[in-house]
């Protein structure tokens, strides 16, 4: 299939000129890209090193894709937003992957350490990869063995407005739920780290000027990113859910349901160091759904508004010290579970629809 | 959709009705440009760890599009869709150019296909908001499209995440399937 | 003829002779399809005893005490909660359908991963990975009461016969032109009965694997297939809007049952092989004499296309499945709507009886499973916990273990 042009050199284009308007109609049409500012891939690339460090700071990479392949014993820090990123061919490398929009995908690498906030994140052909996650979906692997998973604990002066450019809710973290496209019977390709271990164990803090110009921690208690059990590991049988909704359809209402799910998260770190939080999802409900989850209409008007925020804590009289604190917080409008021999199915149920959400 | 109405879209497909087959590696942007057809939200797409399928409207059509997942684990499988497929399209990242040489074994192996012989195929250069994509022009040297000549193809650039692109990849479609149902 | 004992059936409810005939060992059954808890005992036995010689006056007492026993049976209440036992990762793409042995000791399910695999209920372990075909695995089924044999039929246009034991293949059947979507064995369990996107059903024999017969004349796919309890009648859906009623020994057509104004989705006979009943995509079902092939009612109501449609174990009720999200269930003989099931949020595309005919179970895109009471139309319990729509499920026979399969790759067991 080729298109056959007449040339103007050939007799036959004095026969058959081209139509005027057809002509007008046959020019390339102009897309975005085709007029887009030109840019110099090798500022958003870091390939071919050796025991080297790299740091890239916010505004320098402004929601580009970044591309790293190549590298062996180094150390990359990404604090900014990426349209995607790919890291191909590394070996003994250390990496934090700021908010990403789209993928974080890693092919070919072998012992390496990654910190990173994605909306999907992607493995292939990889080896000993300890990963601590935040993920807006479901991770997956493929053709990957020795792979450890964490819950991403991090925080710096941007890190709130980055997130909010890919669309990431830090109310979304899915590094608990992995997908293994290769499973091998009586195997298992992935696995969770202890609670015991944190991110600065594998992952070093940049130099103390960068820290300090970031005001960054990688600290479990100053951590921007909630840090999550995962469902798989619920220390006690006592489990409470509390669930936010959106005043009205405002961003204000959006934001102090935030807020508040985030300041009951804190009140609990802070004072209650046995209770913990399970997992934590944002997402909308419908009122079908709602009725089945809550087992009342009662907040149906809310549902309209917008997204729900689900918090699950975990811990002897989490039930108990939750009411209080919600009640003494005055936040509203807020559901608390009350203990009964339906409540993990409530939860489950909670989460099942929070899956279906979010998947395709 | 059901088993029944799976059935329903696999069998020849009455005039009107195409069913197009989404093809391309893992992270090509394969539900995000479904998603885009279908006019839904791209933010928040979960890697297809099976199938998907959407019915869309377009210029007198409607398209029975199945998006099917690109791991080279469920890769083998694609083949389970090909019967009584109209068109073929194949969805590349134009900015993962580690890759070019995968996706394009990938595709002429399933130009090679027995089942797809003759079906026209409209390739995605899709991701070109992206620093570090290729241009389709690039992209078609580089597979050497210029080389087939048992069917209709084209190269469309392409943005599933904006939409850029998409709306004349399938006018391509609508004009070549017209030339074929009539 | 002399009467060696009985056997008791539950579901549907009958009793069993063995009785022996010129040295022969013969069985032969008495349905008691309508049986009733409040049934008068001595009344049925007298009339019972009226029409079969075998029962004489000393065998009374006996049948006596296996009605009692029966009616303890159905008078059981249900009002069983399901948990969801166990979520199988099933396959590496989605499932097809699903099915139990008699027993449900264990169970089958097949996959666009051309796999089907065997698991144990009890455990939720894999027994067997029946691995052979080059499609997609659509239609599958165990070859009950027996259970000892699986047949799956696939994209690739053949299908294969298994050992349930060793997961060994028997047989493979080829002839079909296209996709093969529907089967079924017969219930004496030496014939396959399948068909196919090329428009023909055929026969095979399971002890040889040869084919015995193709029914052609549907102008379309055919996508539903079944043998009536006898065994001597096969009746087929197609795609055409047309049902037929096939006789088994001669491969001739005996019905053509012409009325739908859609494509068919599916066609059963009831138990006592009297009537059809078919569902269309013309939003009705219609319920034929099985002897005559006449259309002795419409079932009108739905306001989509009907998707699945099913009798209860006694053939006297019947349950509907439709597009517009809801079910309803109808007297097979009087064909009054009994009750509406009204709740999901998607299309229901499968529907089933509970062996007892106490529940009813649908399936629906809205990626969740729903346990109904038939009777009063009453949502009983929602399964939820599939990530993606629901496009098999099914009861096992003591009805106290259900089984779904999903669009999401995983299979779940509920009890």
């Amino acid at each position: 299939m080729g298109c056959l042009f007449t040339s103007p050199y050939s007799p036959l284009y004095y026969l058959f000129p081209p139509a005027k308007s057809q002509s007008l109609e046959e020019q390339p049409k102009v897309y975005s890209w085709d007029v887009r500012e030109r840019v110099d891939p090798k500022d958003y690339m870091i390939e071919n090193k050796q025991n080297d460090v790299f740091i890239k700071l916010p505004g320098s990479i402004n929601g580009m894709q970044f591309i790293i392949q190549n590298l062996e014993n180094c150390v990359v820090y990404l604090f900014d937003n990426v349209a995607q990123v790919s890291i191909d061919d590394c070996k003994n490398c250390k990496f934090f992957i700021g908010p990403s929009k789209g993928s974080v995908f890693i092919r070919d690498c072998s012992d390496c350490n990654l910190a990173t906030v994605c909306q999907q994140f992607r493995t292939r052909d990889c080896k000993r990869i300890t990963t601590f996650l935040s993920c807006g979906t479901q991770p997956i692997i493929e053709s990957s063995t020795s792979m450890k998973f964490s819950c991403l604990t991090i925080n710096y002066a941007q890190l709130t407005e980055q997130l909010k450019n890919a669309k990431i809710s830090i109310f979304n973290n899915n590094w608990n739920n992995i997908h293994d496209f290769t499973p091998v019977p009586g195997e298992l390709n992935y696995s969770f780290l202890s609670q015991t271990y944190q991110l600065i164990d594998y992952v070093p803090l940049p130099d103390k000027f960068t820290c300090n110009q970031l005001k960054l921690t990688f600290s479990k208690t100053d951590t921007l990113i909630p840090l999550t059990l995962g469902i798989s590991n619920r220390p006690t049988s006592e489990s409470v859910l509390v669930v936010y909704f959106p005043n009205d359809s405002t961003d204000q209402a959006q934001q102090n349901q935030e807020i508040q799910a985030s300041q009951l998260i804190n009140e609990i770190k802070n004072n209650y160091s046995h209770i913990l939080l399970v997992q934590a999802k944002k997402y909308n409900l419908s009122e079908l759904s709602a009725e089945n989850v809550f087992g009342t209409k009662s907040f149906n008007d809310y549902l309209k508004n917008g997204p729900i925020i689900g918090l699950e804590f975990n811990g002897n009289d989490a039930s108990r010290q939750c009411h209080e604190l919600v009640e003494s917080l005055k936040l509203k409008p807020v559901f608390v579970s009350c203990p009964s021999s339906n409540l993990m199915h409530q939860i489950d149920t909670f989460y099942n629809f929070a899956d279906m959400q979010m998947s395709v | 959709m059901g088993l029944l109405s799976l059935l329903k879209k696999l069998r020849s497909n009455p005039e009107q009705e195409l069913r197009i087959l989404l093809l391309g590696l893992d992270n090509a942007g394969k539900t995000t440009l479904l998603k885009s057809l279908a006019s839904e939200d791209v933010s928040h797409i979960t890697p297809t760890q099976g199938f998907n399928i959407k019915s869309v409207q377009s210029e007198g059509f409607k398209l029975n599009v199945w998006d099917i997942g690109g791991q080279r684990k469920i890769r083998p499988y694609w083949r389970n869709y090909f019967e009584n497929t109209d068109v073929l399209i194949y969805v590349i990242d134009s900015a993962d150019r580690k890759r070019f040489d995968e996706t394009g074994e990938e595709l002429s192996e399933l130009l090679a296909e027995e089942k797809l012989m003759g079906v026209p195929v409209l390739i995605f250069a899709n991701k070109q908001d992206l620093m570090n994509s290729a241009r389709a022009s690039e992209i078609a040297e580089g597979l050497n499209l210029h080389t087939i000549r048992d069917r209709p193809w084209n190269i469309q650039a392409c943005s599933a995440l904006n939409g850029e692109g998409v709306k004349d990849g399938l006018n391509w479609i609508s004009k070549n399937i017209q030339r074929k149902k009539k | 003829m002399k009467l060696k004992r009985f056997l008791l059936r539950y579901y549907p409810p009958g009793i069993i002779l063995e009785y022996e005939q010129q040295n022969v060992l013969k069985t032969k059954s008495i349905d008691l399809l309508d049986l009733k808890p409040n049934t008068n005992v001595q009344e049925l036995v007298e009339e019972i005893a009226k029409k079969e010689r075998l029962i004489t006056n000393s065998r009374k007492e006996q049948v006596a005490q296996l009605i009692i026993k029966l009616q303890q049976k159905i008078s059981q209440p249900d009002d069983r909660y399901f948990y969801l036992f166990k979520v199988l990762r099933a396959h590496i793409l989605p499932l097809t359908n699903v099915g139990f042995n008699k027993s449900g000791s264990c169970f089958i399910t097949g996959s666009y991963d051309r796999t089907c695999k065997v698991w144990d209920t009890a455990s939720g372990e894999e027994l067997h990975t029946l691995d052979g075909h080059r499609n997609v695995v659509y239609a599958i089924g165990f070859n009950n009461p027996y259970g000892d044999k699986i047949a799956t039929g696939s994209f690739d246009k053949t299908c294969k016969l298994w050992s349930t034991e060793s997961g060994k293949c028997f047989h493979t059947f080829k002839g079909h032109n296209s996709e093969i979507v529907c089967l079924s064995f017969n219930p004496q369990s030496t014939m396959l009965a399948t068909g196919s996107m090329d428009n023909s059903a055929k026969l095979w024999d399971i002890e040889t694997g040869v084919e015995l017969s193709t029914l052609t004349g549907h102008s379309a796919e055919i996508i539903s297939i079944g043998f009536n309890t006898k065994g001597d009648q096969v009746i087929t859906g197609s795609f055409d809007h047309t049902v037929s009623v096939w006789d088994v020994n001669s491969g001739e057509r005996i019905h053509s049952l012409i009325g739908h104004k859609a494509e068919i989705s599916s066609a059963q006979f009831n138990w006592d092989c009297s009537m059809i009943i078919t569902g269309s995509m013309d939003r009705t079902c219609k319920i034929w004499d099985a002897g005559s092939g006449q259309c002795m009612g419409v079932l009108v109501g739905h306001e989509d296309e009907v998707l699945d449609v099913v009798f209860d174990y006694t053939g006297q009720y019947i349950a509907t499945a439709s597009a517009d999200c809801t079910a309803r269930i109808y007297n097979a003989f009087t064909h009054e709507l009994i009750s509406k099931l009204e709740g999901h949020q998607g299309e229901i595309s499968k529907i089933t009886f509970n062996p007892q005919g106490t529940r009813v179970i649908t399936a629906s895109a809205d990626k969740t499973a729903r346990i109904w009471d038939p009777f009063t139309g009453d949502c009983k319990q929602i399964l939820e916990g599939h990530t993606d729509e629901i496009f098999s499920c099914a009861f096992n026979y003591e009805g106290n273990t259900i089984i779904t399969g999903s669009k999401d790759n995983t299979c779940r067991i509920w009890r």
